[in-house]
């Protein structure tokens, strides 16, 4: 009886340690920031960052970043603030983030963020509109989200996964890679690139009006659009098209300079 | 044995902190009386300030500031509004026309937005929407299949000029393409090409241009193509553009 | 006296902004009509310029009008306003870096017919020049304890520190003020 017991305390004492070591590391690298009224009326505005992103909405009403390989400053720099400085730091994780009426903006405190990854949860109803301007700037995924997603892009990658739309993303070189579980229905979505591939996912069910323009790539698809009059229109440069898919909906905008453009059937 | 006053002990008294010592001690120093009537000077001179009034453009602004933000908060049917806004100054309708099958508290508010909307001129009222909604806008101008007003082309090209998404300009642009056989709008896209800076824009532009055979464009393109800080890409159009218009 | 009776003058400030926060938009005009000139001054002080002021004072009342969900009801709403004032005025004096050496204290008063020779518009075209010498911070304190009559609770509450501290500082800048005042003065006499 006894020595089960001390067992029994050994375990749960090991467990409360091992659970405290996490603890102590989780808060270390990961930052809570609770969204002050309605999530589906708030914008989350990121700018003035450069590190990879994985955003994922869910059912929550907080938003929670887990810093994923943030160095921090140099060791050196210990006690010291860095001159090259953005919005203060106030996360401990390299980032600034703060409220002020209905946007919350979130942005590096300083070129250390930039090389980190941060894995971003929040309120899937959130409103997300990204700068992502930077020529040394990461890629971008964003999955689970319900609401208007606005995103600018040179060189990153933007990677909108599980996601209703409205979409309005616009890249220089990057690809895009958009797959919709729904299209919201409310207002239109936009996805261009001057460079990039458009790769977009949609169920064969969807209600739209598309339309897809390429100067010098392809358009191809499975899906069965009604093109009318329109059918593989070859303009004087370039190629492009206006889709009706279902008795059409709202509309969606693809179009890109020199990339190619894809739309999938989804299921 | 005399304590040194402060000049914080006289504030306090000033400020009504009774102090019967003190009191005291004033009425036989003078120089400490001296001391009090200077501070008591500074006092009443602020207390005495004058108010300047508010200039009433201020309060103009506010108030017309205030009607943009009911048309914009007004429940989820805001947008609708501001869509039927656009289509009312898009069809050129009389407000007095739609008054039949309206119901007035209605009309009154939509009247009022519209009023609203033209001093501001929509695009400016349109940057208070996300860039979807700023899309939809400009494809609903875009769809209508009457003469459009001279006031609604130009918060197209504003648009096109101005707004901070490069998808909201793609829109714009291919909106205003529908007008290019105006020759104002040829001219007004000829700038245009001088003023963009994003690749997919400029691209797009100078497509449009080739295709309507705008000549003017020449030396705009010329002048892209000895730019330095746009890309190759464009500057391959520019030159394509201008063998297709020579 | 019924209050309800009393239409709007017998609402109080924190009932009008609670209505605004709910969707009365209308009743920021006459929120407005109450704070307006009270901001417009405090602004006017403790920038000593008019033009900045104007746009200040526009620019508060449409933060007042976008942040109004942020506003907690049962709030002070004197303090809530001057709170968003102080940080805008903050915020201005960072960016206002250079000094103005050009400053004439008429530009922060009320217009007169004719320039009399008024004692106690003297007077306050002294204090206005002692003020402009003050630093930004300490003038703007004063603005709020002295012009505006904050209470010293509230204004400690806003600077995050101790209310005899903000007493300490108040006290201190009056004395100050009294020798830039005594000094032009001897100056110019």
């Amino acid at each position: 009886m006894k020595t089960i017991n001390k067992n029994k305390m050994k375990t749960l004492l090991t467990g409360v340690l091992l659970l405290s070591i996490q603890l102590a590391f989780s808060q270390d690298s990961s930052f809570r920031f609770d969204v002050k009224g309605n999530a589906s009326e708030t914008i989350l505005e990121i700018t003035q960052l450069a590190a990879d992103l994985e955003i994922r909405g869910e059912d929550v009403s907080e938003i929670l970043i887990q810093a994923l390989d943030y160095e921090g400053l140099p060791e050196k720099a210990r006690g010291l603030k860095p001159l090259s400085g953005g919005a203060p730091e106030n996360t401990g994780i390299g980032l600034s983030i703060e409220q002020e009426g209905n946007v919350i903006s979130l942005s590096g405190a300083h070129r250390e963020a930039d090389d980190g990854t941060y894995r971003i949860r929040v309120p899937k109803d959130l409103m997300l509109k990204l700068d992502y301007l930077s020529w040394q700037a990461g890629d971008v995924e964003i999955s689970g989200m319900q609401n208007e997603i606005e995103a600018k892009s040179q060189v990153g990658d933007l990677v909108f996964e599980d996601v209703t739309g409205p979409i309005v993303a616009h890249t220089l070189s990057a690809d895009l890679e958009v797959i919709f579980s729904s299209l919201n229905q409310a207002s239109p979505s936009s996805i261009t690139s001057t460079s990039g591939d458009i790769d977009v996912s949609i169920p064969s069910s969807t209600e739209g009006v598309f339309k897809m323009a390429t100067v010098s790539g392809g358009v191809y698809t499975d899906l069965d659009f009604d093109l009318g009059e329109d059918a593989d229109k070859r303009r004087l440069v370039g190629q492009s098209a206006t889709g009706t898919l279902n008795g059409g909906g709202v509309q969606v905008s693809l179009k890109t300079i020199s990339g190619d453009i894809y739309v999938r059937k989804s299921n | 044995m005399k304590k040194e006053i402060t000049d914080e002990e006289l504030i306090e008294l000033i400020e009504g902190g009774a102090n019967k010592e003190l009191e005291q001690l004033l009425s036989k120093d003078s120089d400490l009386k001296n001391r009090f009537n200077e501070l008591k000077e500074v006092v009443d001179a602020i207390e005495s300030s004058q108010s300047v009034d508010v200039p009433a453009h201020i309060k103009m602004n506010f108030q017309e500031t205030i009607m943009t933000e009911k048309s914009k908060s007004s429940g989820q049917f805001s947008w609708m509004h501001i869509a039927a806004a656009v289509t009312i100054l898009i069809l050129g309708f009389g407000l007095g026309r739609i008054s039949d099958n309206s119901n007035t508290s209605e009309l009154a508010s939509l009247k009022s937005e519209i009023e609203s909307l033209k001093e501001v001129t929509l695009t400016s009222a349109l940057q208070e929407y996300s860039a979807s909604e700023r899309i939809m806008a400009v494809n609903q101008i875009e769809a209508s299949t009457r003469e459009v007003s001279p006031e609604l082309i130009s918060t197209l090209i504003n648009t096109l000029n101005s707004d901070k998404s490069p998808n909201v300009r793609y829109a714009a642009l291919q909106a205003v393409a529908n007008y290019i056989d105006n020759e104002d709008v040829r001219a007004q896209l000829v700038k245009s090409l001088e003023s963009q800076n994003d690749a997919l824009i400029q691209i797009s532009l100078i497509t449009i241009l080739v295709e309507a055979e705008e000549r003017s464009a020449i030396a705009p393109l010329k002048d892209i193509i000895d730019n330095e800080e746009i890309s190759p890409e464009v500057k391959q159009q520019a030159e394509i553009a201008i063998q297709v218009l020579t | 006296m019924d209050r309800a009776a009393g239409l709007d003058l017998g609402i109080t400030d924190e009932h009008l902004m609670a209505q605004v926060k709910n969707g009365q938009l209308d009743q920021l005009n006459e929120l407005f009509d109450r704070y307006s000139k009270r901001i417009y001054n405090y602004f006017l002080k403790s920038t000593l310029d008019r033009d900045d002021s104007d746009d200040l004072t526009q620019e508060l009342f449409i933060r007042v009008m976008k942040y109004r969900k942020s506003y907690k009801e049962g709030q002070t709403v004197q303090y809530w306003i001057f709170q968003i004032a102080r940080n805008m005025t903050k915020d201005h004096f960072r960016k206002m870096k250079v000094h103005k050496d050009q400053f004439n204290p008429v530009e922060v008063m009320p217009e007169v017919m004719e320039e009399e020779l008024d004692e106690s518009r003297e007077r306050e075209k002294q204090l206005y020049k002692a003020m402009n010498e003050l630093p930004d911070d300490k003038r703007e304190l004063l603005v709020l304890s002295k012009f505006e009559g904050l209470k010293y609770e509230q204004i400690a509450v806003m600077r995050k520190t101790s209310v005899s501290n903000i007493k300490v500082q108040v006290h201190r800048t009056l004395k100050e003020l009294k020798e830039l005042y005594f000094a032009r003065e001897n100056e110019w006499n």
